[in-house]
């Protein structure tokens, strides 16, 4: 029902009805805002990031031929979009590649149930902001967006085998950075 | 890609609500688009125009051009001392298609002076 109805509203813009893609605007609008906030550091950067993703994609959208879902499109602008706006401004990023191997494979500790949850979304989002921001999409949209591994591979151009492994490295590192910070 | 049953970090994010974006960024981001949308169209509309243009200077280009290359390729020569009735006093020597080639140029030359003049009144508009 939603992909029918982008493609109406897609349609609609495509002719020249340029308000149509407000109703595009409003419905990814949360989503793409809320998955570049986790990894900037303000709000006017998120605010800034997300307008160009959506600039990009009204530029765009004659280019979309629904070979993919257009959700998947938007967000394959989103992703890289955010990659590049925020490597612009932080170029050295610790690639978990390399450090996750020294990590142990430990799960969340059961004592993040002893915080309220304004204490444990504060945790999640100083551990989201220290992931590089390819790694921070991903598992963003991964559990936020509910995308399969399949989408997030369609997004980020990664093949699916790539994102099952970055996911378990990411997982691995957020768990054991999130202990760390538990137990302080 | 299942997730372990005791998934914890799947169950933090599900407690992350969805931010909404500040207030006016709707309004801000479809100025934005509408001003895109507008240079989009005045883009194409000069597109347009060039077109025309182009295809009607090639329109009056060929229809001079095309029967200068056909008396050309027949090997038409053009002396007005053959015509009586025009009693021109010079003849005109050599290829008659260097003289329908000089008023070809003079033609485009007119008509691309008067489709500029065109134009830039009705950017001014």
């Amino acid at each position: 029902m939603t992909e029918f109805d982008d493609i109406y509203y897609i349609r609609l813009v495509r002719n020249g009805n340029t308000n149509a893609f407000g109703h595009i605007v409003q419905r990814y609008q949360r989503m793409v805002y809320t998955t570049v906030a986790k990894i900037v550091e303000t709000r006017e950067e998120a605010e800034d990031i997300t307008q160009e993703v959506f600039i990009k994609v009204f530029q765009s959208l004659d280019k979309f031929r629904a070979e993919s879902g257009f959700s998947t499109w938007l967000y394959r602008i989103a992703y890289n979009t955010t990659i590049t706006a925020v490597r612009k401004q932080r170029a050295n990023y610790i690639s978990l590649d390399d450090i996750t191997q020294k990590y142990p494979d430990d799960e969340l500790s059961d004592e993040i149930d002893s915080f309220n949850t304004e204490e444990q979304l504060h945790y999640l989002d100083t551990v989201l902001k220290m992931l590089p921001p390819e790694d921070a999409q991903i598992i963003t949209l991964y559990y936020l967006n509910n995308s399969s591994v399949n989408e997030i591979s369609g997004i980020s151009g990664l093949s699916s085998s790539n994102v099952k492994v970055k996911l378990h490295r990411i997982r691995k590192f957020m768990n054991f950075e999130l202990n760390k910070l538990i137990d302080k | 890609m299942k997730e372990p049953n005791n998934d914890k970090l799947a169950g933090l994010f599900r407690k992350m609500p969805l931010d909404n974006p500040p207030e006016g960024f709707d309004s801000r981001l479809m100025e934005k688009i509408a001003g895109l949308a507008a240079e989009k169209q005045s883009r194409k509309a000069r597109h347009t125009q060039t077109l025309r243009t182009w295809t009607l200077a090639a329109g009056i280009a060929a229809i001079i051009a095309v029967p200068a290359i056909i008396l050309f390729v027949l090997g038409f020569t053009f002396d007005a001392s053959k015509i009586p009735s025009l009693d021109i006093p010079i003849a005109v020597g050599g290829n008659s298609v260097f003289g329908l080639i000089a008023v070809a140029v003079l033609m485009l030359t007119v008509t691309d002076t008067l489709l500029r003049r065109h134009m830039n009144n009705k950017h001014k508009r």
